[in-house]
C-alpha cells in the first residue's frame, strides 16, 4: 500500500503553501521530495506522518501507525546514550534482536564500540544525526520519511546511508526531502518537485511535477 | 611548563575545604575582637558548647523529634506540591485555581503564619503544618516548570514512535521534572529546616530544637545557641544530599 494525497491544501499563517496537490506514492522505492526552502516539504512530510492534520483533502496509506520518521532537527532524548536511542525508540532494550539491528544499523553509520554508550550531548552534530537516522531506519512501517538525511555527512558515510537506504526501498516507500541533486541520482529515484503555488485567480493547482531521473553513468 | 594532575573533584574539594577554612578564621578573628561570647562567640567556646549538647542524654531525643517534624512536613510538602503539580498540568482550572493562593502563602512572611495557626495548633502539629507550607509551592512551581520546559520537539517523537504511557514517563517526562526538582528539594529542604526552627521557637514546641535554642537564649547563653545552630545547619546539608541522593537514583533508574 502506497501514499495517496488527494487535493491536499495547507494553509499556513494565512497563506496557501500547498494548492491542492493529487499525488500517488509507489509502495515500494524512493520518492525524492524536492523543492526550494520554505515551499512546505517539512510541511507535507508532516502531513503524510501524521503529525499535521490541519490541512484540507483526503491522505491515504500515512499516518503515525504506518511511517516512521528521521527528523531534521536530530530530536534525541538527552538522557539516553546512542544505541539506547536507536533500541528504545522501537523496542524494549531486553529485545536483543532488536539490540543486535541497531548495533548493526550504528556500525555501518561510522560508529565504534564505545561510541554507542556516549549521550547525544557527547556525539558531533553529524553523529547526532546518524543515530537519528539509524532510530528511523530500525522502525518497521510501510513508510519512511527521511528529512535532508545526507546534510551533514561525509562522503563515505553519505553513501553508507545511501546504500542503507536502497536496501530499504525495497521493503518499503522511502520518501528523502533533500536539496542534493546527488541523492536523486545516487539513489535513482523518483522526484516530487514542489514550488510555490500560482498566483494566478484561475489557477487552482501548485504546480507540482513527478519525474524520472535515471542514473548518470 | 608541567600539567597539573589534580583531578576536578579533587581541586573543588580542595577549594571548598580552603573556603571554609577562610570563613571560620574569619569567625574566630571576629569574635576574638567582640571578646564577649555572650555577643558573638568564638570557635572553642561553640565546640565546647556542641560537645556538651551532644553529650547530655537529651541530644538524641530532642534531635530525632526535630527531624522527624522536618520530615513529615517536608515529605507531605514534596508529595503535595507533586501531585497538585501533575492536576495543575493536566487540567488547567486547578492551575488557575491554585497559582493564587500559592503565591499568597509564597509571598506570606514564615512568622505570620507560625502567630495565626498558633492560636489553632499545638507546637509539632504547627512546625509540621509550616515546613509543610514552605515546601508544597516550591514544589509545585518547579514542577509546573518542569512540565512546561520539556521539548515539544522530543515529545513529537513519543507521539510518531508511538511510546506508551509508561516509556515516555520514562524517557522524558521524568529527567525533564528531576532536572527542576532537584533545585527545588535543595531550596525546600533549607526552608523546612529555617520555617521548622522558627516554628518551634516561638511556638516554644516540647523536646525540640527550638525549644533549646529558646532556653539558651533565655540564658544568655550565646555559644549553645550558635552550637544547635551548626546541627540545624549539619543536618539540613545531610538531608539535602540524601534528598539528591535519591533524585539521582530516580533519574538513573528513568534512563535505565
Amino acid at each position: 500500500m502506497g501514499v495517496e494525497l488527494k487535493n491536499v491544501t495547507k494553509i499556513f499563517d494565512s497563506k496557501i503553501r500547498i494548492n491542492s496537490l493529487s499525488f500517488t506514492f509507489p509502495d515500494k522505492g524512493v520518492v525524492c521530495l524536492i523543492g526550494d526552502s520554505g515551499v512546505g516539504k517539512t510541511t507535507l512530510a508532516r502531513m503524510i506522518a501524521g503529525l499535521d492534520n490541519d490541512y484540507l483533502g483526503e491522505i491515504y496509506g500515512g499516518g503515525i501507525e504506518n511511517v516512521s520518521v528521521a527528523f531534521q532537527e536530530h530530536r534525541l532524548f538527552p538522557t539516553l546514550s546512542a544505541i539506547d536511542n536507536v533500541v528504545l525508540a522501537n523496542y524494549s532494550r531486553k529485545n536483543t534482536e532488536a539490540v543486535r539491528d541497531a548495533q548493526g544499523l550504528l556500525f555501518r553509520l561510522g560508529f565504534k564500540e564505545f561510541e554507542l554508550k556516549l549521550l547525544p550531548s557527547q556525539l558531533s552534530g553529524g553523529m547526532r544525526q546518524r543515530v537519528s537516522l539509524a532510530r528511523a531506519f530500525l522502525r518497521k512501517a510501510p513508510v519512511l520519511i527521511l528529512d535532508e538525511a545526507t546534510k551533514e555527512l561525509d562522503y563515505k558515510l553519505r553513501s553508507n546511508v545511501l546504500e542503507i537506504i536502497k536496501e530499504q526501498s525495497k521493503e518499503r516507500l522511502v520518501i528523502l526531502i533533500t536539496h542534493d541533486a546527488n541523492d536523486i541520482i545516487e539513489l535513482s529515484a523518483k522526484v516530487l518537485l514542489l514550488t510555490e503555488p500560482k498566483r494566478r485567480a484561475d489557477d487552482n493547482c501548485s504546480e507540482q511535477k513527478f519525474i524520472n531521473i535515471k542514473p548518470i553513468k | 611548563m608541567k600539567n597539573s594532575t589534580i583531578s576536578p573533584k579533587i581541586k573543588w574539594s580542595l577549594e571548598i575545604a580552603v573556603g571554609i577554612g577562610i570563613w571560620l578564621a574569619i569567625w574566630q578573628i571576629f569574635a576574638v575582637r567582640e571578646n564577649n561570647s555572650f555577643l558573638f562567640p568564638d570557635i572553642p567556646s561553640t565546640l565546647s558548647a556542641l560537645g556538651e549538647i551532644i553529650r547530655t542524654g537529651e541530644f538524641v531525643k530532642t534531635v530525632s523529634s526535630t527531624l522527624i517534624r522536618v520530615l513529615i512536613g517536608l515529605g507531605s510538602g514534596i508529595a503535595a506540591g507533586g501531585v497538585l503539580a501533575v492536576l495543575s498540568h493536566h487540567l488547567s482550572f486547578v492551575k488557575a485555581f491554585l497559582a493564587p493562593i500559592l503565591s499568597v502563602i509564597k509571598a506570606t512572611p514564615v512568622a505570620s503564619f507560625i502567630i495565626i495557626l498558633w492560636i489553632k495548633m499545638d507546637g509539632g502539629e504547627l512546625a509540621i503544618f509550616i515546613a509543610f507550607m514552605m515546601v508544597m509551592p516550591i514544589i509545585w512551581q518547579n514542577l509546573i516548570d518542569g512540565y512546561n520546559s520539556i521539548d515539544r520537539s522530543l515529545s513529537e517523537v513519543c507521539i510518531c514512535y508511538e511510546f506508551s504511557f509508561i516509556k515516555r514517563l520514562r524517557v522524558l517526562v521524568i529527567p525533564n521534572l528531576i532536572r527542576y526538582l532537584i533545585p527545588g528539594i535543595v531550596t525546600a529542604t533549607g526552608l523546612a529546616w529555617k520555617s521548622e526552627i522558627a516554628a518551634e521557637i516561638i511556638a516554644y514546641t516540647r523536646d525540640s530544637i527550638g525549644q533549646n535554642i529558646n532556653d539558651a537564649k533565655f540564658n544568655m547563653d550565646s555559644p549553645t545557641v550558635f552550637a544547635w545552630t551548626l546541627i540545624v545547619i549539619a543536618l539540613s546539608i545531610a538531608l539535602e544530599l540524601i534528598a539528591k541522593l535519591i533524585l539521582w537514583r530516580c533519574k538513573k533508574w528513568a534512563s535505565n
